[in-house]
């Protein structure tokens, strides 16, 4: 009879004893090690915007190990500097044997994994990564104090700054010399048919480089799926491919649709421009490249649309 | 067991499903995000809403009626070869091979190098499956055993084209495992179309050719044997047809499920129980049930597209479960 018992009897105590184990638990958050005074010499990296912009502000002997996609020039602004630097994979495994004094990561990262490294003694830094180019002044600067090189940081800022009021002046000077006030309609198509609405960067880009943004006046927010169909009734004025080139290494479905014959005829007619995903997918200095391409296309609409008004009266009749 | 006859003759029948497959692609084109200016799509073809009706429109409901087409004619002719009512091809493993052919070729990168070698990749895929089954069921199998031999065709299929996208360079290519286990026909073009048309025709070909030899086998293989038909060979037949045009299918589609099942077993009473009748009614009919779920596709709104095997399951699944209890006698 006890035996029969005895199963029951071994849940029971497991049940219990888990109960008294997960009271015992250690706390999410535990005490952070005082290091802010000290310059960290062993920086891993979780995520791949902070991938990039720490190869930016800090030199090379001071990075342990950066996510995979950092060599990756499909992905990555920084992909040339990254190359050779161990990757962690964004695996706790992968983050253990350089033993980092700081380990950066994401929103997005795995927190079991967050709280596993915070167990075994690491600090880790969870930064929220910006989406526009006023947050990204900032967090450049705060992550240039977390990582020991504010004067680096300060340096980049102002470049952008520079930067950034110089393509202005470029915008602003083309559209003094249009005939009308009409400000170009752009599309950007990116695989499987998304396409960046409003609360995005690449509203920030093309509004920056002087061109409305398709996705967003259709009201799409964030990044969503736009039918084709509804593309090609805007008849927008220029085309933004946000895709790698080539299909290199295989192709897919997403890309597919990129390939369809009615996008490929509205891109002979309208100007179209591929600007890579690494440009778009964080936001820093990647972000002024990506403007100042689209400036370039900016101009070029110009000088076309201009060239077709000289041709043909009636397309600059109201 | 009591038999339901309402047979009609081919020359009501067929006419009659071709009708209404017309009137449903008439107004599948008439739907999408776009409101169309039917005079100028009419009248311009180069116009903006003439490209949307015969680039972006009509490639995808043709494609959706060549890949239905081909799931209820294969559905029929291996039902027919089988001598087994559940033998749908995706039951038995064959759209699955077909989807992992289709995708070692596109994601390897070997579909860029030339447009042949998507179909192929489907159709060797496909063959394979038809192969395998065929064998089993050579050796008297019962209809348990060719479902299970299917059950465990599919599981370990499904997970070989999951490694494969795992492997895949592509950044995409692990999301896309929902269109390669799902099927779509969503933004598709006559480049699609033209490269397996072709493909799928012959295979088309060779299943409608078969009827006779299908109708014969249905009295047993000696009956077949003695009324002349070279039973062996014809056989490979219509395996060859399965595998051409169900691989063709969908290397450009994805894994679209229970057409091929549903479809022969919903007409099979208007053609008398006749396989051989039963394979133009039901190339029509998965022709037909294919273009009307795509149209749900298109115009129930959603975030982001439904996937057309969502819509075929949910049809097909309750009515697999009901095939099931209906016959539950003769299963145990």
């Amino acid at each position: 009879m006890s035996r029969r018992n005895s199963p029951l009897r071994v849940a029971f105590v497991l049940v219990l004893s888990a109960i008294v184990l997960s009271s015992r638990a250690l706390p999410l958050h535990a005490d952070k090690i005082d290091t802010d005074k000290v310059v960290p010499q062993r920086i891993a990296s979780l995520n791949l915007c902070t991938d990039q912009l720490l190869l930016m502000l800090v030199p090379r002997e001071r990075i342990v190990s950066l996510t995979d996609w950092a060599a990756r020039p499909e992905s990555s602004y920084m992909a040339a500097a990254a190359v050779g630097i161990p990757v962690n994979y964004a695996l706790a495994e992968g983050v253990l044997p350089q033993q980092p004094d700081l380990v950066i990561a994401g929103e997005y990262n795995d927190t079991a994994m967050l709280h596993l490294l915070r167990r075994l003694g690491y600090r880790v830094e969870v930064v929220q990564v910006p989406r526009d180019l006023a947050a990204a002044r900032d967090f450049i600067l705060r992550f240039g104090v977390l990582v020991g090189a504010a004067e680096n940081a300060r340096a980049l800022v102002e470049k952008m700054d520079r930067e950034l009021a110089d393509l202005a002046l470029q915008v602003r000077a083309i559209e003094s010399h249009s005939l009308s006030t009409h400000k170009p309609l752009a599309a950007v198509y990116a695989p499987n048919g998304m396409t960046p609405g409003r609360h995005t960067v690449m509203t920030e880009i093309l509004s920056r480089a002087g061109f409305r943004n398709l996705a967003a006046e259709l009201g799409i927010d964030g990044y969503g799926q736009l039918a084709l169909e509804r593309l090609l009734v805007a008849q927008p004025d220029v085309l933004i491919y946000e895709a790698t080139a080539d299909a290199a290494g295989g192709g897919s479905i997403a890309h597919s649709y990129l390939q369809h014959p009615a996008l490929q005829a509205l891109s002979r007619r309208a100007p179209s421009v591929t600007l890579p995903p690494p440009l778009s997918e964080c936001v820093g200095p990647m972000t002024v490249a990506a403007i100042a391409r689209l400036v370039d296309t900016r101009r070029q609409w110009q000088k076309s649309s201009q060239h077709a008004a000289a041709n043909n009266v009636d397309v600059t009749a109201p | 067991m009591k038999i339901k006859i309402h047979a009609i003759s081919d020359l009501q029948l067929l006419p009659s499903l071709a009708a209404l497959l017309c009137a449903v692609l008439i107004f599948a084109l008439t739907q999408g995000p776009v409101a169309l200016d039917w005079h100028a799509a009419l009248t311009t073809p180069d116009s903006l809403h003439g490209v949307i009706l015969w680039q972006v429109r009509l490639p995808r409901e043709l494609l959706a009626i060549a890949v239905g087409a081909t799931l209820g004619l294969a559905g029929a002719a291996l039902q027919g070869l089988l001598r087994n009512p559940l033998a749908g091809p995706d039951l038995v493993g064959v759209t699955s091979c077909a989807a992992l052919g289709a995708v070692l070729t596109l994601y390897s990168g070997l579909a860029a190098i030339s447009w042949v070698s998507l179909p192929l990749g489907g159709l060797i895929g496909a063959g394979f499956a038809v192969a395998i089954i065929f064998l089993l069921s050579g050796q008297r199998a019962g209809v348990l055993t060719l479902i299970l031999a299917g059950m465990a065709i599919n599981a370990m299929v499904s997970s070989l084209i999951a490694l494969a996208l795992n492997f895949s360079k592509n950044p995409f290519a692990m999301s896309e495992i929902v269109y390669w286990l799902l099927g779509s026909v969503a933004n598709r073009s006559y480049n699609d179309l033209s490269v397996t048309l072709p493909f799928m025709l012959a295979g088309w070909l060779l299943l409608l050719s078969s009827g006779r030899f299908l109708d014969a086998l249905s009295l047993g293989e000696e009956t077949a044997q003695s009324l002349g038909f070279d039973v062996n060979a014809l056989r490979w037949r219509v395996v060859l047809g399965v595998a051409l045009s169900v691989g063709a299918a969908v290397s450009v589609s994805g894994n679209i499920g229970f057409v091929g099942l549903v479809v022969p077993h919903l007409l099979r009473p208007w053609v008398g129980y006749e396989p051989r009748r039963l394979l133009a009614a039901s190339a029509l009919g998965g022709a037909l049930l294919l273009l009307i779920a795509d149209v749900v596709v298109i115009s129930v709104p959603a975030l982001r597209e439904i996937k057309i095997g969502v819509i075929t399951a949910l049809i097909g699944g309750p009515f697999f479960l009901h095939l099931i209890y209906k016959n539950r006698n003769a299963f145990s």
